[in-house]
């Protein structure tokens, strides 16, 4: 009871994140976009390996190939 | 051993054994480098269409190219253009990942294995692959960009947007300078860094007034290697375009390429790679002689400084 009443006072500064951990995930969420444009013609073109002529000319794309 | 090393250097009989252990690489040279240049500077002062004989021309081909060709000024401009459009944005596009994959993140090195994916695959195929991308109709990027509302360009097929189409595409292959700068961030010793956090540097001020100055070495390597490709550009140009859209693709290399093998004016061509020669030399030697203001070698004493 008295530790409560000597706290209660005064808040409790508690940050969600340090400054730093908070860059690394801001570094996390930019290398992420840019990876998915880095990915994104490759997937295609593994996608466009496995079908047939017709379905690579689509729109919008055809990702799974169908038979 | 001691007899055979005078006073006035190596002897005759040494020299002969020195030049003969190296013939492979300069008989090579003379024959496969030295030689076809020559011809090709002596090519540059004639007309020659590969069948008939060879006519002296003086320097005509020469005041053709800079008074009385259209096509040349265009493709002068456009490969400027293009230098200009990629290869800037290429240095910081490749320099800001490599400084994000330094970080002590999660999964490093896959983030460094995505970002290095697209540089090892070769020229034509990544050219064919990118004019699917790319297609106004049925291409991925137009799809992903109606998928938040955008009309996406003609891109390859638009005068406006080609040549930025091409500039955007080889920031996708930017892998291959990140890796270079990646490699000469973790040479900077942490002492350094160390040291500006006890001076009170903030994260620009290390980026700044560290990081920078001791990678400049590396960023002057990946200009100049930059620079004297892009003026080479030509593997995505012949496949993507082949000059066109209005020729608004017709890069310097590709319109000396038509002139050579689809005009077979052999003479012509051959004053237009001299050309291209002196330019890039010249670009060249400009960024070699600004290197003295900005870029920094540690193992290098600098005269009137202590």
């Amino acid at each position: 009871m008295t530790s409560q009443t000597q706290t209660a006072g005064r808040k409790p500064r508690r940050r969600f994140m340090s400054s730093e951990t908070l860059g690394k995930v801001v570094a996390l969420v930019v290398l992420a976009l840019g990876a998915v444009v880095m990915v994104f013609p490759l997937a295609w073109m593994f996608s466009s390996s496995l079908k047939p002529l017709a379905q690579i000319g689509l729109f919008p794309p055809v990702w799974i190939p169908r038979e | 051993m001691a007899n055979s090393v005078t006073a006035r250097g190596p002897s005759r009989r040494e020299a002969f054994t020195a030049y003969a252990l190296i013939s492979p690489w300069l008989v090579g040279f003379v024959v496969f480098t030295a030689g076809p240049m020559m011809v090709s500077l002596a090519l540059s002062f004639t007309e020659y269409n590969v069948v008939s004989p060879v006519v002296w021309r003086g320097t005509s081909n020469y005041t053709n190219a800079f008074f009385g060709d259209p096509l040349f000024w265009q493709s002068i401009k456009v490969t400027f253009v293009y230098a200009a459009l990629s290869l800037i944005p290429g240095l910081v596009v490749g320099l800001a990942v490599a400084l994000l994959l330094n970080l002590s993140i999660p999964w490093l090195s896959v983030w460094r294995a995505i970002y290095y994916l697209p540089s090892v695959i070769s020229g034509v195929a990544v050219a064919v692959l990118w004019q699917y991308v790319l297609n106004p109709r049925f291409g991925i990027v137009n799809w992903a960009l109606s998928l938040v509302g955008i009309k996406g360009p003609g891109w390859l097929a638009d005068p406006n947007w080609a040549l930025p189409s091409l500039a955007l595409m080889s920031l996708w292959a930017a892998g291959g300078a990140m890796v270079l700068y990646l490699a000469a961030l973790q040479g900077v010793p942490t002492a350094l860094y160390d040291a500006a956090k006890v001076d009170g540097a903030n994260a620009y001020h290390r980026l700044r007034f560290v990081t920078l100055p001791m990678i400049s070495p590396v960023i002057f390597f990946n200009l100049v290697m930059g620079t004297i490709a892009t003026f080479q550009y030509f593997t995505n140009a012949y496949v993507m375009t082949g000059g066109g859209p209005n020729n608004a693709t017709l890069f310097y290399n590709l319109h000396l390429y038509n002139h050579a093998f689809r005009y077979f004016r052999m003479g012509y061509a051959a004053a237009l790679a001299w050309v291209l020669f002196v330019i890039i030399l010249l670009l060249t030697l400009v960024i070699f002689r600004s290197s003295t203001a900005w870029v920094y070698y540690e193992g290098q004493l600098k005269a009137g400084r202590s």
